[in-house]
């Protein structure tokens, strides 16, 4: 798998094309687009529990990103043309869509903590974009999901002794039998269960843990995790 | 989604593959031997335990320990 940066772009030449011939203002790919991509990524957020309203807005506003209508204007770049065909389309929009929905997270809870001027309602001002302005070259808010997830889920990994790392590789990366591996580290099977099942745990609670710490309000369980992870191979 | 640690280990190659820190580098005729004498059953614990970080950052040392493996089983 260490090569599949550069076989990827092959890989998903055809999510390209459909990309490149809607930004070329195609109506076919555009609609083909559309209805392909809108309920899929407001199906991903709805199973994490956001409701349809606010599932529905958030996918319209990264749509209509994608096409560079922004809410302050025209954008200069259209979210779309950063698309690079190394993931599939599908793995590249609910990660935006992901990243979109933590960021409004931390909004919420950020704007609760800011000063309120009396005439922001009458300016239309939103405490948070005040804030976000002054922090544009900053990456204040633009914090990866994904890149958090590896983050955590590496640093889990390097929680565990290296033979039980070994040990989880070779029964589920590569399908050895827990006789087998028993044989080679010549204790009883029982052992090896034993070991699978308490480093599974661990990875599992660690990586939480780590989650937790860096999002607090994240609030994931390790079954949403998991499928933030699938998602993120492939949907 | 039975294989957690499938998952988990496909997600960091797919999401970036250097994130998951593995070497590719060859490995030495020593480790190789060190590697057949595991898939063997014949490695002291203190030697399976000298050998183990090697396994689990080398995709080659781990995919000549599964070679080895499939081999004794024939």
């Amino acid at each position: 798998m260490s090569d599949s940066i550069s076989t990827q772009p092959l890989k998903y030449a055809e999510d390209l094309e459909l990309v490149q011939r809607a930004l070329a203002d195609d109506d076919d790919a555009v609609l083909e687009f559309e209805q392909t991509y809108r309920p899929t990524l407001e199906r991903v957020l709805m199973a994490r529990g956001v409701d349809r309203g606010a599932a529905e807005d958030l996918v319209a506003d990264i749509i209509a990103e994608c096409f560079g209508a922004g809410k302050k204007g025209k954008l200069e770049i259209r979210l779309l043309e950063k698309f690079e065909g190394r993931s599939s389309l599908s793995t590249w929009l609910i990660r935006i869509t992901w990243n979109r929905w933590l960021d409004l997270k931390r909004r919420d809870k950020f704007r609760g903590e800011l000063p309120r001027y009396d005439d922001d309602e009458r300016k239309g001002t939103d405490q948070f974009d005040r804030v976000a302005d002054d922090h544009e070259d900053e990456d204040f808010i633009e914090t990866d999901l994904a890149e958090l997830m590896a983050g955590a889920i590496r640093d889990a990994f390097s929680t565990l002794e290296p033979d039980v790392l070994v040990m989880l590789k070779l029964s589920f990366l590569h399908g050895v039998s827990q006789t087998e591996i028993a044989r080679m580290w010549r204790c009883d099977q029982t052992r090896v269960s034993r070991t699978l099942s308490s480093a599974r745990t661990q990875i599992a609670s660690e990586t939480l843990r780590i989650i937790s710490e860096a999002e607090p309000d994240l609030e994931l369980d390790w079954d949403d995790f998991k499928r933030l992870c699938a998602y993120g191979i492939e949907i | 989604m039975n294989n957690d640690f499938e998952i988990l280990a496909n997600f960091l190659d797919s999401f970036e593959p250097e994130v998951s820190g593995r070497s590719s580098d060859p490995i030495s005729d020593a480790e190789s031997a060190l590697i057949a004498k595991m898939a063997a059953g014949d490695l002291s614990e203190s030697e399976r335990a000298d050998l183990a970080p090697l396994l689990a950052s080398n995709d080659q040392a781990m995919q000549s320990l599964v070679r080895a493996l499939k081999s004794e089983a024939n």
